[in-house]
């Protein structure tokens, strides 16, 4: 199997149909990303759409020593700090959405037997985005915090500390629904 | 950086971020502690929740609009100015050949003006069938209405005014007659952004429960997750009528248990 930065050294080359292999490896990932960041499927759906465009269009941009995960993600957090530049209610949303949450009947309370995972899904959602965006990023993407540094253009000790604190929040979080 | 409180030696040690000697003394420190113990368990515990948790899945338009988007752009890379064949390699050819290449072009050129007079009668005819249903959909009288949005299904591959179209009737026409029908007109696309957010708004705010009902059907099909806010919306809603807020209660209860 081609590795993706060989993949993405042809579409660079000029065979754009190839990013339709880096689209299937990656799209849930990436719509994931946005969903878990941003709560809104549609949404998620569009920013996942742009980042692809994106790839295609800045392609002779990638260089082709660097991992391409980091580089999609690099454009994937540009493409949705753009469109939350562009709406002007980032912290709106936010607090909109939690909010929302708070007066909605939760859906996970109908499973017993996932109750455990339902109540992690309630505690991420408590976390500001940006603390959702570093934990999806070092633990479902399984990043180094250099390469989010390198993506986030910080250093690896700024994402670190920003890390610890999402995971102690994530646990404050976790324990108090706990006791309810 | 300030000294690391003990929350963040246990976050290093379970992601693996401390080096071997510091990792043997804070195990050191573990089996002198039982309540450092119990905050690793905790902690651990967490972190394997977080990642075991199910991903959600794009709708099939994602895949659907990449594909065009690619297709477009690859067709206007392959756009350039057209090699010609030199005439020394034109010359080479035989009497015979060239007599059976211009029958060729001759043909091919018949045939294709055959083609764009069939396909240019294709286009009228759709452009016609288009205006008549623009026209039908101005009219005063419902069943004129409902005439005209179920004129669409006769419409292959529906064009972007049709479906704006529909959206619009779905979302605004006073009958619910009307606004029945142009669901069900854009039942095939409901994959689509647009389409999607008109149903979730029909579900939600319409003022007919048989419109309502509808479009709780057709989101529980699609089996988007985003779908249960709106199920939740219409739950919580004090003038939503009982047999709508069961059918949307199913339609919650039908995604929840997809998930996992």
């Amino acid at each position: 199997m081609l590795t993706d930065e060989i993949i993405m050294r042809k579409v660079a080359g000029g065979d754009i149909k190839q990013c339709g292999v880096l689209f299937e490896r990656y799209n849930k990932r990436l719509y994931n990303y946005y969903f878990r960041t941003t709560y809104d499927g549609a949404l998620s759906e569009d920013l996942t759409q742009q980042a692809f465009e994106k790839i295609i269009k800045y392609r002779s941009s990638y260089k082709t020593d660097n991992s391409f995960k980091s580089w999609l993600y690099k454009i994937a957090s540009n493409v949705m700090n753009d469109h939350f530049r562009k709406e002007k209610s980032h912290r709106n949303r936010n607090q909109l959405y939690s909010s929302g949450k708070e007066d909605t009947e939760d859906p996970y309370s109908q499973i017993d037997k996932k109750e455990s995972i339902a109540q992690i899904h309630r505690a991420l959602d408590k976390l500001p985005c940006d603390q959702r965006e570093v934990i999806w990023l070092t633990r479902f993407e399984q990043m180094k915090y250099a390469e989010v540094a390198e993506m986030k253009g910080v250093t690896e000790s700024a994402i670190k500390v920003k890390v610890h604190r999402a995971i102690k929040r994530l646990k404050a979080e976790y324990l108090q629904l706990e006791k309810l | 950086m300030s000294p690391l409180t003990i929350e963040d030696q246990i976050i290093d040690y379970l992601n693996d971020e401390m080096s071997s000697s510091e990792r043997t003394e804070f195990e050191l420190l573990m089996q002198n502690d039982e309540k450092l113990r119990s905050s690793v368990s905790q902690y651990s515990q967490i972190l394997k929740e977080v990642d075991v948790s199910p991903q959600s899945a794009p709708s099939a338009a994602l895949q659907k609009n990449f594909d065009r988007f690619i297709n477009s752009y690859a067709a206007g890379l392959n756009e350039g100015p057209q090699i010609s064949q030199s005439p020394k390699t034109f010359n080479l050819m035989g009497r015979g050949f060239q007599q059976a290449a211009i029958f060729i072009i001759i043909l091919g050129v018949g045939l294709l003006i055959g083609l764009n007079i069939k396909s240019g009668e294709i286009i009228d005819q759709y452009a016609h069938q288009q205006d008549i249903m623009m026209d039908l959909l101005k009219a005063k009288s419902t069943s004129h209405r409902v005439r005209a949005v179920n004129m669409s299904h006769q419409m292959q591959d529906k064009s972007d005014d049709i479906i704006n179209v529909l959206l619009q009737t779905a979302k605004e026409d006073e009958s619910p007659h009307v606004r029945l029908a142009a669901l069900d007109a854009l039942s095939p696309y409901k994959e689509l952004t647009n389409v999607k957010r008109v149903i979730m708004h029909a579900a939600s705010q319409d003022d007919d429960a048989s419109v309502q009902i509808a479009a709780i059907q057709l989101l529980k099909q699609m089996d988007h997750q985003d779908a249960i806010q709106t199920f939740d919306h219409i739950i919580q809603d004090r003038n939503a009528l009982n047999f709508v807020k069961d059918e949307a209660y199913s339609g919650k209860i039908h995604l929840v248990q997809n998930t996992y």
